[in-house]
């Protein structure tokens, strides 16, 4: 159940990258890790969710992606400062993702709800609970996305 | 003067865009943070019609609509959220809403529908 669960988020990572900005990413890397990690977070988007699924998810970006990012949303305008639009249409794609692997997940039988998304910025991300990290590479760069489950009993 | 339109959202970057759209065509837009913001602004705005996210802070869309049609019974409210699964486009339509538009926005597809309910 954990890796369909997991996959649900990498499938909707891909699927609203690839409709809203055009690009299409490759999966490079998913590992479990039981007691947690420390990766570098210039950008970070956390969402919350509840029900079928209890935990967080994040998406790590470099600010150069978060500015392409930001810069498709709103019409190819130049982006050269982290600001709060950028923060705002970080968060919207991230809603997205949350949505498409929510509609997933309902059609697994589990039915979840997501919390409004809150960007941060220039910290590391950190946790001490057990977490997949999946790594995506695509032609702006790097993403990391984080899937983690409140109780080590969901994953089996 | 031009038909007015209320945007709901959450993300300044969608109300910043649906704004830009409607202007363009010369319709009269106010926007909206909260579901909460929406209900206050219904009443004083009073607008042809509203489009509506579901995830908010405060008051959700879908709440924010049971409580614009207490106040209007014909309030004409477009879902445009990112949560596409089928419990959540019942509960909106079961609400009131007069239908479903999942993100990301297509401008075209928001056009046609907003002017659909409009005309």
């Amino acid at each position: 159940m954990d890796s369909q669960i997991v996959n649900q988020f990498v499938r909707a990572t891909s699927s609203v990258f690839g409709q809203v900005n055009n690009v299409s990413m490759l999966k490079t890397d998913l590992t479990y890790f039981p007691d947690g990690c420390s990766l570098p977070a210039p950008v970070s988007v956390g969402l919350g969710v509840a029900g079928g699924f209890k935990g967080q998810f994040f998406i790590l970006m470099d600010e150069a992606v978060a500015f392409k990012a930001a810069s498709v949303t709103l019409g190819g305008k130049s982006i050269t400062a982290y600001d709060r639009l950028v923060e705002s249409a970080i968060g919207e794609l991230s809603n997205m993702i949350a949505g498409e692997a929510s509609k997933r997940l309902l059609e697994m039988g589990l039915d979840c709800e997501i919390t409004v998304p809150a960007v941060t910025r220039g910290k590391e991300y950190s946790t001490a609970s057990a977490c997949f990290v999946g790594k995506f590479e695509f032609d702006w760069g790097e993403l990391k996305l984080v899937v983690k489950f409140d109780s080590r009993a969901q994953i089996k | 003067m031009g038909k007015k339109i209320l945007v709901v959202d959450d993300a300044s970057v969608v109300r910043m865009t649906l704004k830009q759209l409607f202007e363009s065509y010369h319709y009269t837009v106010l926007e909206a943070e909260t579901g909460e913001e929406a209900v206050q602004k219904y009443q004083t705005f009073k607008p042809d019609l509203v489009t509506m996210d579901i995830t908010m802070p405060d008051m959700d869309g879908i709440t924010a609509v049971k409580e614009i049609l207490k106040l209007d019974a014909k309030a004409k409210i477009i879902m445009c959220s990112a949560l596409g699964q089928s419990n959540k486009v019942k509960a909106a339509v079961e609400a009131g809403a007069k239908t479903f538009i999942v993100k990301p926005l297509h401008p075209e597809r928001v056009l046609t529908t907003v002017k659909k309910y409009l005309d």
